[in-house]
């Protein structure tokens, strides 16, 4: 299994989301990303850019039990398979809540397909990695690894 | 939160003496002998409602045998393995075809539009009651204004009924599959009231659990648009309020969740019923729109199976079409234990497009997994899944603890009340529709290998498209997601894996999503966290799967035509004040609402169903915030009668997730986090609530009343509140929250 390490390099911004409620902050962070899914019908190299939003939950009675709650966006991340040279997509999306941390480890499972298949009929499974740095003041992500890899089995 | 499985018997002992002397304050909490003000008088509890940190009461004070605090002990499971014994399906309730013939309502008149009120002999146990008094046989409130809305239009058509009892063995189960469809179980044997079928499981006591019918398990109950249903449901429970074993309320609200019908029919909280009387619950079965969209029934997309192969159209906005709902108690300030106590059973509703049979092929039929021997209602891979946790002592009885007023966790997860169970599945597509049956706790599913899976529903409304995930969002309680798994991703005698993702330090919100790995790997400090349910593939397909799961579902209505009558915004949270002292309708919980609008900033309430919150006016559409005072909780909430479409999360739209772009009924808002949705209100009216379903939160005063103001007959403005006695049903004037 091909393991290909993301780069540290992240667009890091904050911006308050317009809305006829309060708004709340969120920060967003593009956070490259590449590796290989081995597997049956064949493997598949992936590339692309993971946007990633955060915000803090601050518990106001505990600072102990503050979260991370990320939103996770796969859309700008594809592949190609090495048998085929097929196009794959992965149009997955997650949120994921974690304790507050200065650094944290997130890994998460998503689904792609290849772009000529249904699917929901032909979807299989990787597993992403980030390596997170987070600003606790902010929320913000202030440095990420990432990574693709195979599902564990 | 919970002792580790290597406590020493020495401090389960002492954590099992402490809950023994909390239970005795929640039992008089339960009967109405103590109230939340004399906890506080006597210290112990806090004015945020915790508990006092007294040894011998409080889990988590030092321990007398260790440095830590000692936490909760975990439930005894009997020697037993996980995933031994099969896991059972629903139960199916008799549907009846002739509502007016008295055989069926256990020797009681048959249904009228107001209620019954033929006098009969009062049980002196009841409270309040005196030798010889009388009272109304059918509970709900008399007169015009709880009458039956447009009954003669929607006289029932389908008669159900069920008592509220004390467990007992089932020996009537009717899964509404053969045995081959139900992993084997034999519906001619006995069901006991257990929590796993083993022997060495004790059966729950009879005043321990109270469920549907007084069995396992769970109840379903099925229907189809346009065809309009008696549910009569049965009181009987204990006449002695004390007969609870330690909690729940034997007064009783039953709450279609999400209804589409008339107040009168939707279990105010404050319309409950005492044991030995019924009430009728009118259950129309139309389609939002029914009196304003698509008159003529001319399209076929508003339908249900006609029986034979066809469709009966129907009025109403077909993309209004709902699918999975589930009833249950809601009873005000008692809800949580009477639902935890087995309250809650299913509702499958069935139309042209939903029919439970996925060979028709009619160009409406969405043919979504189901089977194909029946018109409608297969069930043979249509499973619905209630999840619900649940603790018992070390005698095996069910327990609950109204002290963890964050939301009470319990440390073993049931699926369809049995622990651990696994279900036989035959290589092909399966529909589950997923319950959170639960108290306070949130689940996250994954497979246990990571491979997709399709949400097609969520809150029982069909996705305008599927939506393929590795694992869900969080679910809150009450909330329904509807998932379709393949299991031709796997090989026969293959076994695959429910598991739970989302990590609770407690009820307040999820602490943690943890990996799928870490999740297996019971290193977590939660039991409710790993595998769950076991799915064990058995077999190839005994016949050929012709389901399908279409790339375009239902899609939303389109409300951007229609004006926003009113904004409103409501803030949930905590520390609540109560301007009344109604010792009947004023709750003296810490949670509440703050409601605003352009008229009124307001305060933060504590729930009062006396007291309206708010007053849509009928035929219109509003825009909600619904906000979380916080970032130390999540709440699911949900708003009665209407489905709403998420506009925003947080203020855009972007953070609103695939699964949540359907119709929806409940609400996560997330730490910290706001929704904002929109509703039209239309067809009925009345009296209907809004409130956290963590129900822990909503019985401790997180829930408001609001109404339906006017739109004609027959409805007063403002609605007069009942006040329910054995002896009959009273009615007082309800205040009316400034700007509402």
């Amino acid at each position: 299994m091909m393991l290909v390490k993301g780069l540290i390099a992240l667009l890091a911004s904050s911006a308050l989301i317009a809305g006829a409620g309060a708004a709340i902050e969120w920060n967003s962070a593009t956070v490259p990303i590449s590796g290989t899914v081995t597997g049956m019908p064949e493997s598949v190299a992936f590339s692309g850019k993971v946007q990633i939003q955060t915000r803090r939950a601050i518990d106001p009675e505990d600072s102990r039990r503050n979260k991370l709650l990320l939103q996770i966006d796969f859309s700008g991340v594809s592949g190609v398979g090495a048998v085929s040279s097929a196009t794959y997509v992965v149009e997955a999306q997650d949120v994921v809540t974690r304790p507050l941390a200065s650094a944290d480890v997130v890994t998460i499972t998503f689904p792609f397909h290849s772009s000529s298949t249904r699917a929901v009929s032909a979807s299989r499974t990787g597993t992403a990695s980030f390596s997170l740095s987070v600003d606790t003041a902010t929320g913000a992500v202030t440095a990420a690894t990432a990574s693709i890899l195979s599902p564990e089995r | 939160m919970w002792l580790s499985k290597k406590a020493s018997r020495a401090r389960i002992r002492e954590a099992e003496n402490a809950r023994r002397n909390r239970q005795e304050i929640i039992k008089a909490r339960s009967i109405g002998q103590v109230s939340r003000r004399d906890l506080l008088k006597w210290g112990l509890i806090s004015a945020g409602g915790a508990l006092a940190w007294k040894h011998g009461l409080n889990p988590f004070v030092r321990s007398a045998y260790a440095s830590i605090p000692t936490g909760s002990p975990l439930s005894p499971l009997f020697g037993q393995l996980p995933f031994t014994q099969p896991m059972p399906r629903a139960d199916l309730l008799p549907r009846h075809t002739d509502p007016f013939n008295r055989q069926w309502w256990f020797g009681k008149p048959v249904p009228q539009a107001e209620a019954n009120v033929t006098q009969q002999l009062l049980d002196p146990a009841l409270p309040g009651v005196l030798p010889g008094e009388t009272g109304p046989i059918e509970g709900r409130p008399p007169g015009p204004i709880w009458a039956h809305q447009r009954w003669n239009e929607f006289l029932p058509r389908i008669a159900i009924e069920a008592t509220q009892e004390g467990a007992k063995v089932n020996s009537s189960y009717d899964p509404g599959v053969t045995s081959m469809h139900n992993s084997g179980i034999s519906a001619a044997n006995p069901i006991r009231p257990a929590f796993h079928p083993h022997p060495n499981f004790p059966d729950q006591a009879p005043n321990t659990f109270w469920t549907f019918n007084g069995t396992l398990p769970p109840k379903l109950a099925l229907a189809r648009y346009g065809e309009p249903v008696l549910f009569r449901h049965h009181n009987r429970l204990p006449a002695n309020i004390a007969h609870n074993d330690g909690f729940g309320r034997h007064t009783i609200s039953t709450h279609e969740h999400n209804g589409h019908h008339g107040a009168e029919n939707d279990g105010f909280t404050g319309a409950y019923f005492f044991p030995n009387q019924y009430y009728d619950y009118h259950w129309p079965i139309v389609l939002g729109g029914h009196f304003s969209v698509n008159l003529d029934a001319s399209d076929p997309r508003a339908g249900a199976p006609d029986g034979s192969g066809g469709i009966n159209k129907v009025p109403g906005d077909w993309r209004e079409t709902m699918s999975s709902h589930w009833f249950h108690d809601h009873m005000f300030e008692h809800t949580a234990e009477n639902v935890y106590k087995g309250n809650a059973a299913l509702f499958n509703l069935y139309s042209s497009l939903d029919r439970g049979n996925e060979a028709i092929n009619d160009g409406v039929n969405l043919r979504l997994p189901s089977g194909t021997g029946k018109d409608w209602g297969n069930l043979e891979y249509d499973v619905n899944l209630m999840l619900a946790d649940k603790a018992w002592d070390q005698d095996g009885q069910m327990v609950f603890d109204i002290f963890d007023r964050d939301g009470f966790l319990g440390d073993v997860v049931t699926t369809n009340l049995v622990w651990k169970p696994f279900f036989q599945v035959e290589r092909r597509k399966y529909r589950f529709r997923i319950l959170n049956g639960s108290v306070a706790r949130f689940y996250k599913l994954s497979l246990s290998d990571g491979k997709p899976m399709t949400i097609i529903a969520n809150d029982g409304n069909l996705l305008p498209a599927p939506v393929v995930v590795t694992k869900t969002d969080h679910i809150g309680v009450a909330e329904r997601m509807d998932i379709v798994i393949d299991f031709t991703q796997w090989n026969v005698n293959d076994k695959v894996y429910l598991v739970n993702l989302a990590e609770h330090e407690d009820g307040r919100e999820v602490a943690n999503n943890l990996s799928l790995s870490a999740a297996m790997s019971g290193a977590s400090t939660d039991p409710g966290v790993g595998a769950f349910l076991e799915f064990h593939i058995v077999r190839e397909p005994s016949q050929p799967d012709v389901s399908q799961v279409p790339e375009v579902l239902i899609p939303n209505p389109d409300l951007s035509a229609i004006p926003v009558a009113k904004t409103r915004e409501f803030e949930f949270g905590r520390g609540a004040d109560q301007p009344s002292n109604d010792p009947v309708t004023a709750s003296d919980g810490e949670w509440g609402i703050r409601s605003r609008t352009s008229q009124d900033s307001g305060d933060m309430l504590a729930a009062n169903f006396g007291r309206i919150d708010a007053m849509p006016r009928f035929g219109t559409r509003e825009v909600w915030h619904l906000k979380n005072g916080g970032g130390g909780w999540d709440h699911p909430i949900h708003i009665h009668f209407e489905e709403g479409q998420i506009l925003r999360r947080d203020g855009s739209f972007y953070n609103v997730p695939a699964w949540e772009r359907g119709r929806k009924d409940v609400y996560r808002l997330r730490p910290g986090g706001e929704v904002t949705i929109t509703m039209q209100f239309r067809d009925w009216g009345g009296m209907f609530m809004e409130h956290c379903h963590n129900t822990t939160h909503e019985d401790h005063a997180m829930l408001m009343r609001w109404e339906i103001n006017d739109g004609g007959t027959p409805f007063l403005r403002p609605l007069p509140t009942p006040i329910p006695k054995p002896q009959g049903v009273v009615f007082q004037n309800p205040t009316v929250l400034p700007g509402a």
